[in-house]
């Protein structure tokens, strides 16, 4: 049986974090990674640039292709972990080898939500959260001209933009009243769908799809989608992007306490000795909402595996909590938002400006920035989203925060001197 | 290989509580934890020279951008770099006036680049000889995610080129051109700010060669 001291299972974001955190302080301890997927690791993200243009997968890796041997990391790709034994600290994988460890993260990521809707299991019929969804949607597209994507999700807007590039007539299918309804505001959604409008792309929103359709002649392909209110829309492919549920079926079959995803404590721990989790598949900290949630967003996997990894290596580290964050560029607009948008109720302030195609909102509850969105020029967005982090009281200033000229020194000295400037004398 | 300790530390000293979850996925503990990443790498060859602001010297004549643009231009010639080149060059500082203030701000290649942790290109790296956070245009995607994760707001959009932009500390040259510009001395490349006065002249008198030398 092969022994290692830290094992590492999914080879994403979550997983690359801790390994390099590892390694940044044990250089000799056996890491081992293990992913179902067969390559190094890549930008999940980038996926929409391979349907679009067919960029190959050395392009998309994050990580260089040596990555795992400069680490000194034995990499197994293409093997799924099957069994967990949580008390004899063994792994067992789909090919029946096992694998016994000192500290194990679970870093499994999510899988896509596929509703039960008529007809979903037909051919054409695709999700959108990995290179081989990638792949397959390219090789089945052919001369394939409209397709329907299910979900106006950030998922599902990528998925469009890749389609649209290739020449598809898109149809967004989005159950609630507008597309990115919970990451962005009304303001910067209708930026959004303006854009994608005029990409010709249509979007039906507040809407589902109750069935996806054949024709007769032909009952294995896709000919059409019927909506709740019983509109056709004719098309020959179907993205599902409604969103992803945590990957917990491993940490369940070792006896991991799992809520809607792996509960972890401020050190990513979960509630098995030696057991880690981190990113899509766990619940962690998030510091707006003062509580443990699932944030499926890339930075939150990497900085928990982080900090996972500095756990396991035997340096106590804690974690400080994400919140919800996204930046995009699609179909031209660059907006970048975090935390909540849209207010809930009146005890939150709101501060916003718009000259064009620049916008600026910050949400403001108790005197604390809870969240923002800029869209056009969004370079000093993240020194809001440090305000956030921080819970800074702003309320000397929090006019200034989202007017042209905002910037570090309308904010305390104690938040940029010790970095950048030398004490005054 | 660096030697790198690990050391424990605070960068806040105010605290939140940290909710725990239990069985049934309700809150049960509050354990009060300490704020932001609480560790600190302390390496013993750690020479990350860095360009600090004094803030008191700055006359906020803008002249830090000027130069790193004109650094980063294609034919190193101001009238061409600014009306003739295409795509535009960038400057990777930005000046920043309020009331008496003015802050000259740019990348400070952090011990923890929250930036390179958000990347999603991986087009963020942390260069091995220099220790600088280090850029791969090539890599970058232009997806901005870094730009939300910097708590200083130090990375350019280049929109032209659909990607970032950010400070490189001149690499090649003996000193960042906005240091050795700088008129008013209000920009030095030093080892850390609490480093001696010695060090401090010392790159003033550097940077005064290399502006007498050209
Ligand atoms: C199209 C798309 C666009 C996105 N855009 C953004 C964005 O703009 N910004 C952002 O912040 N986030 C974005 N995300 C989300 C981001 O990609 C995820 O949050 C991030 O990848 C999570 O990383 P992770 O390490 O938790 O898990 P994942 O990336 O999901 O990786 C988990 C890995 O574990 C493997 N695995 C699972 N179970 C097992 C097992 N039992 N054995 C072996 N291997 C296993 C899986 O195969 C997978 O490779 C996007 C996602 C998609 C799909
Ligand atoms: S870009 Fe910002 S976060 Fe990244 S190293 Fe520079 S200052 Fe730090
Ligand atoms: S914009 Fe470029 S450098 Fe920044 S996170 Fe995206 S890929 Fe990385």
């Amino acid at each position: 049986m092969e022994e290692v001291k830290y094992l590492i299972i999914g080879n994403s974001a979550g997983g690359i974090g801790a390994a390099e955190a590892i390694r940044q302080v044990d250089d000799d301890g056996a890491v081992g990674i293990v992913s179902a997927e067969p390559y190094p690791a890549y930008s999940r993200v980038r996926i929409s640039e391979h349907l679009a243009c067919g960029c190959p997968l050395e392009d998309i890796l994050f990580r260089p292709a040596d990555f795992y041997e400069t680490n000194d990391i034995h990499f197994i790709p293409g093997r799924k972990a099957e069994g967990l034994d949580a008390k004899a600290h063994i792994i067992r994988l789909d090919d029946n080898t096992e694998i016994s460890w000192q500290k194990l993260l679970l870093a499994t990521g999510g899988l896509p939500i596929m509703p039960p809707i008529k007809g979903i299991n037909k051919k054409g019929v695709f999700s959108f959260t990995n290179l081989d969804d990638a792949i397959q949607i390219d090789k089945y597209l052919g001369d394939i001209g409209e397709a329907v994507v299910i979900g106006g999700g950030l998922i599902g807007v990528s998925a469009t933009e890749a389609l649209v590039k290739r020449g598809v007539r898109v149809t967004v299918v989005e159950m609630k009243e507008r597309i990115l309804n919970t990451i962005l505001d009304e303001e910067t959604s209708a930026m959004e769908a303006a854009a994608m409008k005029q990409a010709g792309v249509e979007i039906i929103a507040g809407s589902t799809v109750t069935e996806i359709n054949s024709d007769k002649a032909n009952p294995e392909k896709i000919s059409s989608v019927t909506l709740d209110d019983e509109r056709v829309i004719p098309c020959r492919l179907v993205i599902v992007a409604i969103g992803v549920t945590p990957r917990t079926e491993l940490a369940a079959s070792g006896g991991i306490e799992v809520n809607r995803g792996i509960s972890v404590d401020s050190s990513m721990a979960t509630s098995q000795p030696d057991i880690y989790a981190c990113g899509d598949v766990a619940e962690t900290y998030d510091f707006v909402y003062g509580e443990n949630r699932l944030n499926p967003i890339w930075p939150s996997a990497y900085l928990g595996g982080r900090v996972a990894g500095f756990n396991m290596a035997g340096v106590p580290t804690i974690y400080q909590g994400s919140t919800v964050m996204n930046t995009m560029k699609y179909f031209g607009v660059d907006i970048a938002s975090a935390g909540i948008t849209v207010p809930p109720d009146d005890s939150y302030r709101v501060f916003s400006h718009r000259n064009c195609d620049i916008y600026r909102k910050v949400v403001i509850k108790d005197n604390c920035v809870v969240g923002m969105v800029f869209a056009g020029d969004i370079e000093k967005s993240g020194i809001i989203f440090n305000l956030i982090k921080e819970r800074l009281d702003v309320s000397q200033f929090c006019e200034l925060l989202t007017t042209d000229d905002f910037g570090l020194t309308c904010l305390p000295e104690e938040l940029w001197r010790p970095q950048l400037a030398l004490p005054a004398n | 290989m660096f030697i790198l300790k690990l050391q424990l530390f605070y960068m806040k000293s105010h605290k939140f509580e940290f909710k725990k979850l239990d069985k049934k996925g309700e809150r049960c503990s509050n354990t009060e934890i300490g704020f932001l990443l609480p560790y600190r790498l302390e390496s013993l060859e750690y020479f990350m020279k860095k360009i600090y602001s004094r803030d008191e010297f700055c006359i906020g004549c803008h002249l830090c951008e000027v130069y790193c643009r004109l650094q980063h231009s294609e034919s190193g010639n101001l009238l061409k770099a600014f009306k003739k080149e295409f795509p535009h060059p960038l400057a990777a500082v930005r000046v920043e006036e309020k009331g008496n203030l003015a802050l000259s701000v740019r990348c400070q290649h952090c011990e923890e680049p929250l930036c390179l942790y958000a990347c999603l290109g991986g087009a963020l790296s942390r260069n091995a000889e220099s220790d600088m956070v280090s850029y791969n245009p090539v890599k970058c995607i232009g997806c901005w995610s870094c730009i939300l994760a910097c708590p200083f707001g130090a990375i350019k959009q280049d929109k032209e080129q659909k990607r970032i932009f950010k400070c490189d500390l001149c690499i090649g040259e003996a000193m960042p051109a906005c240091v050795t510009n700088c008129p008013n001395e209000a920009l030095v490349y030093i080892d850390s700010p609490e480093n001696d006065s010695d060090r401090l002249c010392d790159n003033h008198n550097q940077a005064e060669k290399i502006k007498g030398g050209v």
